[in-house]
């Protein structure tokens, strides 16, 4: 048999939520998540530069492949310099979108000050031209260039609307591995031209440490570094990767091959660099499926009112009946106060969802109508419906037989124009197909069969009280029921009722017609016992409840 | 809120060479994301299992459930291995996307893993610019004015069954709107096919009356 695992998922909900919500929080003027991802590799990359650059100074200056050295240096200059006004003003060609946080542009002023100085130096170097002093600078200066850039890259993180994406923690120090071989290179060379170089090496021996820290708190996750473990396969594989050519680096380290750590340095940058940019796409990717469900929810729901409208309208057949029954049973002082109550909340919702047809109504998931001729209907039954609710009004107030005549005489005329409301919306939105046709008319039948609860229930009390005429139409009214169960149970093609085969469906109908199979005999019985009468009373609530539920499930699960 | 439970249908934790019963002879099991969590597709590994749920039913009532020819809209129809290697191979590195086009109530309580839910009836009459919305995030480009699906994702597309229209009624607008047809994929089979072949699904609510 399978195992189910479960997984409690109302937690990836409110993430889903949450993160819809706050993208209509962020000002048009901000980035989007996917330009900030894209921002936050970019800056992290230039912490790599500033090393790499520093690196290729000291490999020209330990005359180590020289003009390879001098070639990439050439090249990673004009890179960082592109990427640093890339991010203040926007570059399309590297995707680098315009960062406008003041805190940022700031950061990245300080960045381009110290840029400036630092890179006098750099082109002495490339023009030959260079002295201790700019070796000096370079090997002085270029942590704190770093340590400025990196200041920026933590703004950028802090910036992330969601403090639920993780993941741009993971691009940020994804990244800064990058930097980190290149610093690693750099002070190998470093004590290279100078073994006795304490500061190099001190240097080196912490930025191994943070390198295999940082690896480690991707595979496995480290809380102190914000960092979740991976569980993206792609990226973990390429994580492995990576922790296989760190031992070889840490390898070639601990020999002292100063060629060999330079070699291995570009290979562990390229799969460091690698991994960053899955982190990147994988932000983008789950933005972009949280942003298509969230798209698509928004069309189905539009979509999904109109079998909304017809439950509601069909529910306003019901409670034209339940209002009367209620009003009798208040007369006959059965469950007086229970009643009125339920008298007054049904005059509430019959009005309120009349006014909804109208307006529209979020909360019952109503729009608002524009077919004029449903407009129009509306307008007919709102004639009826004003004097019926002062009339409604006035019985719960004063109790006098003229507003229950009132409603017993009018309540046949209100529930006819109501049904004609029904069918008018049905027509208003024509279905496609045979199914959809089929479909509505399920919910539109088992709709109708909650108003026949009522108004059997109100026809009883009507004999009861010796109007002998109704009898006739209680009949009518038990026969209806029963037909219209027996075609939702089993299916009527000349009606076009297809017979149901989800099981839930079934279930409930077979609950719905056990009720009816006790209650039946008793609506048909010319005369009933108090007891009887009391049964019907307690069970008509309840055959309501179920047909509603009936209703329900044929409004929301469609069978197919 | 509703509680949403995903459950998730692996039997057994078996290494990739040790499963008795493989998707293919190459391919013991593929792993997927599903709404951000890990899911490893399998097939169920007892050889006794039988399924005893909707998908065992035989003889749905045609018309309206009629059994759809092999071919479709001129589009290249899959089956389940090709549905398991397009998970692979293109939902795994981005290139592909695997649609639901059933509505969200079946979505819910049932899914193939990774999938995400398109339901036809969005499609019906759907105006341009709705469509443009949902198209972008399939990764269509609007360049001067005019559709570019060139880096637009390839789909695959399956509802419950051989007797569903469900997938045709979602497939045939967006390919009157203009998706490539080459980057379209059916499969036939759906749910049915995919879970009579014991492979794993993702359920994350179960429909339940008020």
């Amino acid at each position: 048999m399978a195992d189910f695992g479960t997984y409690d998922a109302k937690g990836w909900v409110v993430k889903v939520l949450v993160s819809i919500f706050l993208l209509f929080l962020i000002p048009a003027s901000a980035l989007s998540t996917r330009e900030l991802a894209r921002d936050i590799n970019l800056a992290g990359k230039q912490r790599m530069l500033i090393q790499r650059m520093s690196k290729d100074v000291f490999m020209i200056v330990a005359n180590i492949e020289k003009e390879r050295a001098k070639s990439d240096l050439r090249k990673s200059m004009q890179l960082f310099e592109r990427r640093l006004k890339g991010l203040v003003d926007g570059d399309k060609e590297l995707g680098l979108a315009p960062v406008k946080n003041r805190e940022f542009r700031a950061q990245i002023t300080r960045v381009s000050k110290l840029w400036n100085d630092f890179k006098l130096c750099l082109k002495n170097v490339l023009n030959n031209k260079f002295s201790q002093k700019d070796m000096s600078y370079v090997k002085n200066n270029n942590l704190q260039l770093l340590k400025e850039m990196n200041e920026g890259v933590k703004i950028l993180v802090a910036m992330n609307p969601s403090t639920k994406i993780v993941r741009a923690q993971a691009i940020n120090l994804a990244g800064k591995e990058r930097m980190l071989t290149q610093s690693i290179a750099k002070n190998t060379l470093l004590l290279y031209l100078d073994p006795k170089d304490g500061v190099a090496r001190q240097e080196l021996e912490k930025n191994m440490a943070l390198f295999g820290k940082i690896l480690n708190g991707l595979i496995k996750g480290d809380e102190a570094l914000g960092l979740q473990p991976t569980k993206i396969p792609w990226i973990r594989r390429k994580l492995q990767k990576a922790n296989k050519e760190w031992v070889e680096f840490k390898r070639l380290i601990e020999r002292g091959d100063y060629k060999g750590v330079v070699d291995y340095a570009d290979r562990l940058l390229v799969t460091m660099d690698n991994v960053t940019k899955l982190y990147e796409k994988s932000i983008q990717k789950e933005k972009r499926a949280l942003a298509l469900a969230s798209l698509v929810d928004r069309f189905y729901k539009e979509k999904a009112k109109l079998k909304r409208i017809i439950n509601l309208a069909g529910k306003q057949r019901m409670l034209t009946q339940k209002m009367t029954k209620e009003a009798l049973l208040i007369t006959l002082h059965i469950g007086e106060q229970r009643n009125e109550a339920q008298l007054k909340n049904d005059i509430e919702l019959y009005d309120r969802t009349l006014r909804g047809f109208v307006k529209g109504d979020e909360e019952l998931g109503l729009p608002a109508t524009k077919n004029l001729e449903v407009l129009a209907q509306i307008k007919r039954v709102e004639v009826l419906w004003e004097p019926f609710k002062s009339h409604a009004h006035a019985f719960l107030q004063k109790k006098e037989i003229n507003d229950l005549k009132y409603l017993l005489g009018h309540n046949e005329e209100l529930l006819k124009e109501s049904h004609i409301l029904v069918q008018k919306f049905k027509r208003a939105y024509p279905s496609e197909d045979f199914l959809e046709r089929a479909r509505k008319e399920i919910v539109d039948i088992a709709g109708r069969q909650r108003m026949l609860t009522q108004k059997m229930t109100k026809e009883k009390l009507l004999i009861l009280l010796h109007f002998d005429n109704v009898k006739q139409k209680l009949m009518q009214t038990v026969q209806l029921f029963n037909n219209s169960l027996k075609d939702l149970r089993f299916g009527n093609r000349a009606k076009k009722i297809i017979k149901p085969t989800n099981e839930k469906v079934k279930k409930q109908l077979s609950k719905v017609a056990k009720i009816w199979e006790n209650l039946k005999p008793l609506y048909l019985k010319d005369k009933i016992s108090q007891k009887e009468l009391f049964i019907i009373i307690k069970q008509n609530p309840v055959l309501l409840k179920e047909m509603d539920k009936a209703v329900y499930l044929a409004e929301t699960v469609v069978e197919y | 809120m509703q509680l949403l439970v995903l459950a998730l249908i692996t039997i057994y934790t078996f290494a990739q060479d040790d499963l008795l019963i493989k998707i293919a002879p190459d391919i013991s099991y593929v792993n997927v994301l599903h709404h951000g969590i890990r899911v490893k597709v399998m097939r169920n590994q007892d050889p006794e299992h039988l399924l005893l749920d909707d998908y065992s039913k035989t003889s749905r009532p045609c018309p309206p459930f009629c059994i759809h020819p092999i071919k479709l809209e001129g589009i290249k129809t899959i089956a389940t291995l090709e549905m398991v290697k397009f998970m692979r191979d293109k939902v795994n590195s981005g290139r592909g996307v695997i649609v639901d086009a059933r509505l969200p109530s079946w979505y819910k309580a049932e899914t193939i893993p990774s999938a995400i839910n398109i339901p036809f009836i969005v499609f019906e009459k759907i105006d341009r610019k709705k469509a443009e919305k949902i198209f972008k995030l399939l990764g269509m480009e609007v360049k001067n004015g005019h559709w570019d699906f060139s880096h637009a994702k390839e789909i695959a597309v399956f509802c419950n069954g051989v007797w569903c229209d469900q997938s045709r009624r979602l497939i045939k607008p967006m390919i009157k709107l203009g998706y490539p047809k080459e980057k379209i994929f059916w499969y036939r089979n759906g749910m049915q096919g995919w879970k009579l072949l014991g492979l794993t699904t993702v359920v994350q609510k179960v429909n339940k009356a008020k």
